[in-house]
């Protein structure tokens, strides 16, 4: 498949390739207690190369390499990707009014972290309307985590947590052009010598 | 081409950004301090400590990038395992050129387990044959299938500053001699054949995704908010030394200063240092549209349910069953796969629907599963 041949000088011609069983045979350093594979008795012999008698991907669900070695696996750790792909039945924002208290909600966010926790979080205890707000990760190791809002009834906690991911993407926005105006100014006096300045 | 080094040792002009005094603008400000090639020193001012550090988190570990995930090991005589060979070859930096464009390959529709919409493959081919001295079996020696025997030239390309990255899922080979990371030595007689499939991924999932090697993050050099305590033997002020870089970016606190209660940190310093897989510029970008697309998420969630032109369960609940409607769902930000329907909160706007709680399976009937649609174990309200 691969006709042109690459710079490396010891790059294997994919028409050499082909089953290791007779190789052992050729070599003059072969350790002498060892058979070569081809005298071997009948039930020892190796027929086809290594990698066709072992499947390529190991199978998780067992242990052992070989179809008559293979052991059922338990394991329960949970993939690093769920921690941040939903799960099935699972919805991004849970909601739940709080009943004690009027104007106040808790939101339950799934796989979702401190990063935006925090910054949520922050968002709306700057805003005037907003009388409470916190926001734990109920426990380290589920991707999860309880934001509570409290309004003053002028807005619902539903519509005031909008707002601050509104007012948010706005910001990140105006901070991402800002960026960009000083990085292009910086690249400009970068390529030119002396900042561009005559000496 | 090193960087241009802004050397003002008493500290930033506010208006030296652009051309215009922005002064209406209440923004966040930017200053570069050094930009090398792969590495910008910077400063943003005028936001919060939130926003600074959930910036920092995003752009360590949820910016896209590609890597090698599935090895598949035709021949490997080497010393070396095979799954060790796997994971150092994980490990190898892959030009992320693009990588916005390939999808997710657990959310490739295309395919049952990876193909061209959603992978790289990558293979390697070294046997040593004939010589003596042990090969070197570098990143270099990986080809990308597509390109069947055509090796990119790696050039020492300024990527803090242009684009011009090698095509997506080529390995970067960022040292003098451009043969990229070791990967393994083969003696006469060893072979190494190999089939590698990359495919897009986050520093959360494993951290051969991240596309940064670190990123240095300070604020308040001078501890005038007393955010820390200096541990002291015998004098603070004498046995740590001071802030250099950042600490002439501010004032440092006067002797019979007092302590300002209400000072809240306003100046960030950050120094960003890419592993050449993207520039630099645009792992700062990616990081702030990471975040972007977490909030656009949110407000989409939010928006849905209080729209009311659009049906609740309590609506359908009164019509007794209805067939679950996806309303145009399904969009996936980043690594999350599309959520089913609408939250269980949809009512009228403005009103809350009063105790709900998810206890009772009162959770959305909509693609959620879980509860046939209709069945209100305690009728229409949740009292």
């Amino acid at each position: 498949m691969d006709s042109s041949t690459p710079a490396t000088p010891q790059t294997r011609n994919p028409k050499h390739a082909g089953s290791r069983a007779n190789e052992d045979a050729d070599k003059p350093d072969a350790t002498p207690q060892r058979k070569s594979l081809s005298k071997r008795p009948a039930e020892f012999q190796v027929h086809g190369s290594y990698a066709s008698r072992v499947p390529a991907v190991r199978d998780p669900k067992f242990h052992g390499s070989t179809e008559s070695k293979q052991v059922p696996a338990y394991n329960n750790v949970p993939d690093r990707f769920e921690l941040f792909v939903l799960g099935e039945d699972e919805k991004k924002i849970e909601y739940k009014a709080v009943t004690q208290i009027a104007n106040a909600a808790e939101f339950t966010f799934n796989k979702e972290d401190h990063t935006l926790a925090n910054l949520l979080r922050d968002k709306l205890f700057r805003m005037d309307q907003v009388q409470f707000v916190g926001y734990k990760v109920p426990h380290p190791l589920f991707a999860t985590f309880e934001l509570r809002i409290q309004t003053d009834g002028t807005i619902s906690p539903k519509d005031v947590l909008y707002k601050a991911s509104e007012e948010l993407i706005r910001e990140l926005a105006t901070l991402d052009q800002e960026f960009t105006k000083e990085f292009e100014l910086k690249k400009l006096a970068a390529n030119v010598p002396n900042g561009g300045m005559e000496i | 081409m090193n960087g241009y080094e802004y050397s003002n040792g008493y500290g930033h002009d506010p208006y030296a950004n652009g051309d215009t005094l922005d002064l209406s603008d209440d923004g966040p400000r930017v200053t570069i301090r050094t930009l090398a090639h792969n590495t910008i020193d910077f400063s943003i001012r005028n936001t919060s400590l939130a926003l600074a550090n959930s910036l920092r988190r995003a752009i360590l570990a949820e910016i896209p990038t590609i890597a090698i995930d599935l090895v598949t090991i035709t021949t490997n005589t080497s010393v070396l395992a095979d799954e060790f060979i796997a994971h150092r070859l994980g490990l190898v930096p892959l030009s992320a050129k693009d990588v916005d464009k390939l999808q997710y390959s657990r959310d490739c529709d295309n395919c049952t387990d990876y193909c061209e919409n959603c992978s790289v493959v990558l293979t390697l081919d070294v046997e040593n044959r004939t010589s003596d001295e042990h090969i070197h079996v570098f990143a270099k020696d990986l080809f990308l299938s597509s390109q069947s025997g055509y090796r990119p030239h790696n050039t020492l390309h300024n990527s803090a500053t242009t684009d011009d990255l090698p095509e997506m899922g080529t390995p970067i080979c960022s040292d003098e001699d451009r043969n990229g990371p070791l990967i393994c030595k083969l003696r006469k007689g060893q072979a190494l054949k190999i089939k590698a499939v990359a495919k897009k991924g986050i520093a959360i999932e494993h951290a051969k995704w991240a596309p940064t090697a670190a990123v240095g993050f300070e604020y308040d050099p001078w501890n005038k908010l007393r955010h820390t305590q200096y541990w002291y033997e015998v004098d603070a002020k004498e046995e740590w030394p001071l802030p250099e870089k950042n600490g002439q970016m501010e004032a440092p606190p006067q002797e019979g200063e007092p302590f300002d209660y209400n000072a809240e940190p306003r100046a960030f310093y950050y120094n960003l240092e890419s592993i050449g897989t993207m520039p630099t510029d645009a792992i700062f970008h990616n990081g702030i549209k990471v975040l972007q697309q977490k909030l656009a998420s949110v407000m989409t969630v939010l928006k849905e349910t209080s729209d009311p032109t659009q049906p609740n369960e309590f609506d359908n609940a009164a019509r007794g069953g209805q067939s679950p409607d996806m309303n145009g769902m399904g969009t996936a930000y980043g690594g999350q796969s599309a959520y089913g329907g609408r939250s269980a909160y949809g009512g009228p706007v403005g009103g809350d629907i009063g105790g709900m709680t998810p206890g009772y399976g009162g959770q959305s009937a909509y693609g959620a599963g879980g509860m046939t649609p209709g069945a209100m174990p305690y009728g229409n309200r949740g009292y």
